[in-house]
């Protein structure tokens, strides 16, 4: 590893020297001219060399070049390019404000990204989503949701409608890194898996990873789902909301000290509760379900070099009575503080400090007689990353971060006539640390390279206790043989892992290229969770004595081609290979939750996924839209299920289709619709029935697990945006969103179980369980001044 | 177990949304069919087991059937069932009406030098000679509280999501008498792990629903709660519905042991595997071992035992 590192420190120099002769650096920022927003991967092309520089996250970006005379051309799409000469005698400081294009162009176009960028960039097994494509994709009630929306990508699955989370190439939920502005979001949904935590009207860009993760991510296995939230118009004021069936959106943006300091605020709340004081029953009249979120960040434009963004998020989950009283409520709050640093010209730093809580808390009856359970996640994190733009052909990342977590499982009191008994609620705390660097290198005109090295260290830490278990027959529950306390900070277990990170890029021709990632993940925070859908209530573990890290290589090869002159057709085709270890599952009957023993239940396996997605895209002109069509196989291979022999996971679809289609009519009316159509999930059916103590088991003979499958899912959607006129040409802009989900009615099966009949338990039966099996019509009225 | 039911009570505001269930018919194929064992040998607190001076054991044996074989199961007839305690003294069951119940019938007599098959603290080696092949089974039978008195508590409607509870009476509390004559909340016996299964019959009916299955673990449900009353969740489960005046109520209580509340729960959660959140399907596991390890005829089933408690009152 050493030796790597060694040797990328020694080419950089080496590169460095050869590029000193009489050079000179221009940097800046490229900002969206009304509002003031950084535009993110903005495109800087300097004519006279054909080469071209991106923006990163925060619309920064430098570029070194030997002295001269200059045309760049600024663009990005959905803004008017713009032209600037310049004469290059010392080093330069140049920021561009972009035009937004007229309208009607802006509105067709699903992108914000230059049109090539899926042919040019190094990066593959990358979606980038942006609002302005969420928005027309006909949604589950009307309200757009971003996690619902990436589900319609390739290579990205979920186990079923309602079901939390989602699953990326052959990945359990708990593998995906869901960032908000760089806090990790640990339950990212809402009423269960139906709405994500993001308000989308905060939201400025979303990005999914499957795969080619550059090297400074790192914590998890399959994916990063980085959603960074607007900055506020640094200009003018603006409010935008929508009222839904379901929920109320509303935002608020603007200026704090103009053109220096903005801020936006949006929060929702859903209401279905707000009908129920008007009931007669007294228990529902009392009754609360509701959940709500708030999301705000203020940005601050120190000088030139220096930039502060706070931003934050909270949001709950509130179920409860009164009478009597029964409540349970669950949510996430995040915080991120940032310093944007910008050393020289061509040193960008960038210091986050994070704070990440999900906590739950169920209670039942009152301080003498009764319940109360609390669990949570705490991550406090700091994390310092640096840009250095060596010369034109070499862009160095590196960096760390520092992370305290603490685990507090859940404890469960209760109260008996008065008597305390307190169950489970040993907390567990640990440290990671990493390091990383790496470089995206243009090797010549048509190659290039991304690569790098990141260096995990996690230690599982006191105080808590450690417990060493008995090796038994897999799947049987281990007994404990003994414990260890530990005192505050005191070390009682690490990791190490080191993670090579490897992109090429080939460009055959200006229209296409051929990409090839590897990397190597590791993780260790875990998600305990043995139900087809992750429940509110699983805990997250971090790796301890007796959970090893999760680790995944994953190779993926990619041809990516463009269509047509403006690139109005992107298209690729991608396959991939994934080799997972140390995964977790879980004996028959696993007890996990509020048990110390947590990891006498736990057992160890290994998985692979491999599949090929398709991705064809049309993104200019009055019809747009996609079709991503996945053929996949994910398994697991676990010492003790199915005979020791791999199995498909709950979520393995070999294939899914998606396609989505938008069509602009006109200036006021806008059609959206989906189809979507899955392999169905597999599932274990009996052979056999037992007859016990006047109960019937379904029973398998053979002992396999996932032998059969539930029938394929298949749904469309559809959705008309009407854009209200106003006479005269105003700053409100209001319209009219009609969807209809599951136009056909058709009843998915999300599983599909067997029991006694309720009233004849001698008579078995299946039974279908659907979780949405009828058409759900929806109307949204969306606003904007 | 409590979060089950807790989940599936959050479950019931998605299912508020659209959620459907129903019947649909498949094809499964059927496994050969397996012995299978059920059978409990039991110890009564109460006094009639030794007014009639008689003890009955029965050992059912009977054979699994395709799943959707919607009559009982067929006894498996012709074996020999044996059972030898931990004092070495064998006792002979015997399928007395051909039905494949295999029962023994002795004297009940407390004595120290001859107790009776079943009383707590005994142990059990189970032996079946069955098709040629030898299975065994083994199990110990642990202490019951005595439950002596059930206090009942009248509850308004309660509507929760789709499940509507009518007004009624409720079981407050299972009592014991303790020696200065008081009735105290019931408390689980002393040392840890010790488990219990309860059961409540409605004028006679037993609430057989799986989803009523009540399994306690001490007095709650895991480590912690030893030797304590019983907790509110554990008490108000044992009342599935409200009970009206001149109900006749009885509450027993098993005491079934660790590796029992283990096979129940397991059982439980196969027999109620509903909804988002389901878990993967699994066998129910089974005690019965063929003494011939490499046989590929296995028997499924519990073997096991239990003293049992109870307790019956009129809802007054």
């Amino acid at each position: 590893m050493y030796k790597t590192l060694l040797f990328i420190l020694f080419f950089c120099y080496g590169a460095s020297i050869h590029g000193q002769a009489q050079n000179f650096t221009v940097s800046g920022t490229v900002k969206d001219f009304h509002s003031g927003e950084d535009i993110i991967g903005a495109s800087i092309v300097i004519k006279e060399l054909n080469h071209s520089v991106a923006t990163n996250i925060y619309g920064f970006y430098s570029i070194t070049l030997p002295q001269g005379k200059y045309t760049f051309l600024v663009s990005s799409l959905g803004y008017a390019t713009k032209s600037q000469e310049i004469t290059l005698t010392k080093n330069l400081t140049l920021n561009f404000s972009l035009e937004v294009k007229s309208e009607q162009l802006k509105e067709v176009e699903i992108s914000s990204e230059k049109s090539d960028a899926n042919v040019k960039d190094i990066q593959m097994s990358v979606a980038k989503l942006d609002i302005k494509t969420i928005q027309k994709i006909p949604a589950f009630l009307g309200e757009i949701d971003l996690v619902k929306t990436v589900q319609l990508l390739p290579g990205v699955n979920t186990v079923g409608e309602g079901a939390t989370g989602f699953n990326v190439r052959g990945g359990s939920i708990d593998q995906n890194l869901v960032l908000l502005d760089e806090a990790p979001v640990y339950n990212s949904s809402h009423l269960f898996g139906f709405f994500s935590v993001f308000n989308p009207d905060a939201v400025k860009d979303v990005k999914l990873y499957k795969g080619g993760i550059p090297a400074q991510y790192g914590g998890r296995l399959s994916s990063l789902l980085d959603v960074r939230l607007k900055d506020g118009n640094n200009k003018s004021y603006h409010t935008e909301g929508g009222i839904g069936l379901l929920f109320s959106r509303l935002s608020f943006e603007g200026p704090l000290i103009k053109e220096k300091a903005s801020f936006i605020l949006a929060g929702r709340r859903s209401y279905f509760d707000l009908f129920f004081p008007l009931s007669k029953n007294k228990n529902i009249k009392q009754a609360k379900a509701n959940f709500y979120d708030f999301t705000a960040k203020i940005n601050y434009i120190v000088n030139d070099k220096n930039r502060l963004f706070l931003s934050g998020y909270f949001g709950r989950d509130v179920y409860g009575f009164s009478k009597p009283k029964f409540g349970f409520n669950l949510g996430n709050s995040t915080g991120t503080a940032r310093w944007n640093h910008v050393f020289n010209s061509k040193l960008f730093s960038n210091l986050s400090l994070i704070y990440s809580n999900y906590d739950y808390q169920i209670e039942a009856g009152e301080e003498t007689d009764g319940f109360n359970w609390k669990s949570r996640i705490i991550t406090n994190s700091i994390k310092q990353e640096f840009t250095y733009y060596l010369n034109p052909k070499n862009t160095i990342t590196f960096g760390g971060s520092l992370s305290y977590y603490t685990f507090d499982p859940g404890q469960l009191i209760f109260y008996t006539k008065g008597e305390k008994i307190e169950q489970g609620g040993v907390p567990k705390h640990s440290i990671e640390n990493a390091l990383y660097i790496g470089n995206e290198q243009k090797i010549n005109g048509r190659i290039s390279l991304l690569y790098g090295l990141r260096f995990s260290n996690f230690n599982y830490i006191g105080k808590g206790t450690a417990y060493f278990f008995n090796d038994t027959t897999p799947n049987v529950r281990k007994d404990s043989i003994g414990s260890k306390s530990y005192k505050n900070l005191e070390l009682i277990k690490t990791y190490n892992n080191i993670e090579p990170r490897i992109s090429f890029k080939l460009d055959i021709s200006d229209m296409s290229s051929l990409k090839f990632s590897y990397n190597r993940t590791s993780q260790n925070l875990h998600l305990i969770s043995n139900t087809s859908a992750s429940t509110p209530l699983d805990v997250w573990m971090p790796s301890t004595n007796n959970i090893k890290p999760q680790l995944a290589d994953q190779i993926a090869l990619g041809y990516f081609r463009n269509f047509f002159n403006d690139n109005a057709y992107e298209g690729s085709i991608e396959v991939y290979y994934k080799d997972m270890k140390n995964q977790i599952d879980y004996i028959d009957g696993a007890n996990l939750f509020l048990n110390d023993l947590i990891e006498g239940e736990l057992m160890n396996g290994k998985g692979r996924a491999y599949g090929a997605e398709f991705y064809l895209k049309k993104s200019k002109g009055s019809f747009t839209g996609w079709i991503s069509y996945t053929l996949a196989r994910t398994e697991r291979k676990v010492n003790g299920i199915n005979n020791n022999e791999w199995y498909p996971t709950r979520f393995d679809k070999a294939h899914n289709l998606n396609i989505v289609g938008m069509f602009t009519l006109n200036s006021h009316l806008e059609f959206g619709a989906t189809f979507v159509y899955g392999t169905g999930t597999p599932t274990t059916f009996p052979t056999n029935r037992i007859e016990y103590e006047g109960y019937i088991f379904p029973h398998n003979v053979y002992g396999t697990r996932n032998n059969a499958r539930i029938p394929a899912y298949h749904r469309l959607d559809f959705s008309a945006t009407i854009h209200l006129k106003d006479k005269k040409e105003g700053k409100y802009k209001h319209n009219i969103v009609l969807s209809a989900y599951n136009v056909y009615a058709h009843r998915n099966p999300f599983s599909i179980y067997f029991r006694a009949n309720p009233d004849n338990p001698a008579v078995t039966e299946a039974i279908r369980f659907s979780v949405v099996g009828r058409v759900i019509p929806s109307v949204t009225y969306n606003f904007k001044f | 177990m409590i979060w089950r039911k807790l989940i599936l009570f959050f479950g019931i505001v998605t299912l508020l949304l659209s959620s459907c269930e129903d019947p649909i018919s498949i094809d499964l194929e059927e496994g050969p069919s397996q012995l299978t064992v059920d059978g409990f040998i039991k110890f009564y607190l109460d006094s009639e087991a030794l007014n009639l001076g008689v003890e009955t054991q029965i050992i059912k044996l009977r054979k699994t059937t395709a799943y959707f074989n919607n009559k009982p199961a067929p006894p498996a007839l012709g074996a020999e069932v044996t059972v030898t305690d931990l004092l070495g003294r064998t006792f002979i069951f015997k399928d007395l009406n051909s039905n494949g119940n295999y029962e023994y019938n002795g004297p009940f007599v407390l004595s120290f030098t001859n107790p009776p098959l079943g009383f707590p603290g005994n142990a059990y080696r189970l032996n079946i000679k069955y098709e040629g092949e030898e299975y065994e089974a083994k199990a110990y039978m642990d202490s019951v509280p005595k439950l002596d008195s059930l206090s009942f508590v009248f509850k308004e409607q309660l509507i929760r999501g789709p499940d509507t509870l009518q007004a009624g009476y409720i079981i407050d509390n299972i009592l014991s008498k303790e020696n200065d004559g008081i009735y105290y909340p019931t408390k689980d016996i002393k040392g840890e792990g010790t488990c219990y299964w309860f059961k409540t019959f409605k004028n006679n009916v037993f609430y057989n629903n799986p989803h009523n299955m009540l399994t306690a673990y001490d007095a709650a449900f895991g480590p912690g709660s030893d030797h304590v009353p019983f907790v509110l969740p554990i008490v108000h489960s044992l009342s599935p519905e409200r009970f009206y005046q001149g109900d006749t109520v009885r509450v027993e209580c098993w005491s079934i042991g660790l590796p029992t509340y283990y096979f129940l729960n397991m059982a439980q959660i196969q027999m109620t595997n509903e909804g988002l959140f389901a878990t993967p399907p699994t066998n129910v596991p089974s005690n019965i071992e063929n003494k011939n390890k490499n046989s590929k005829n296995k028997a499924v089933g519990w073997f096991s035992a239990a003293a049992i408690s109870r307790v019956t009152e009129i809802v007054p």
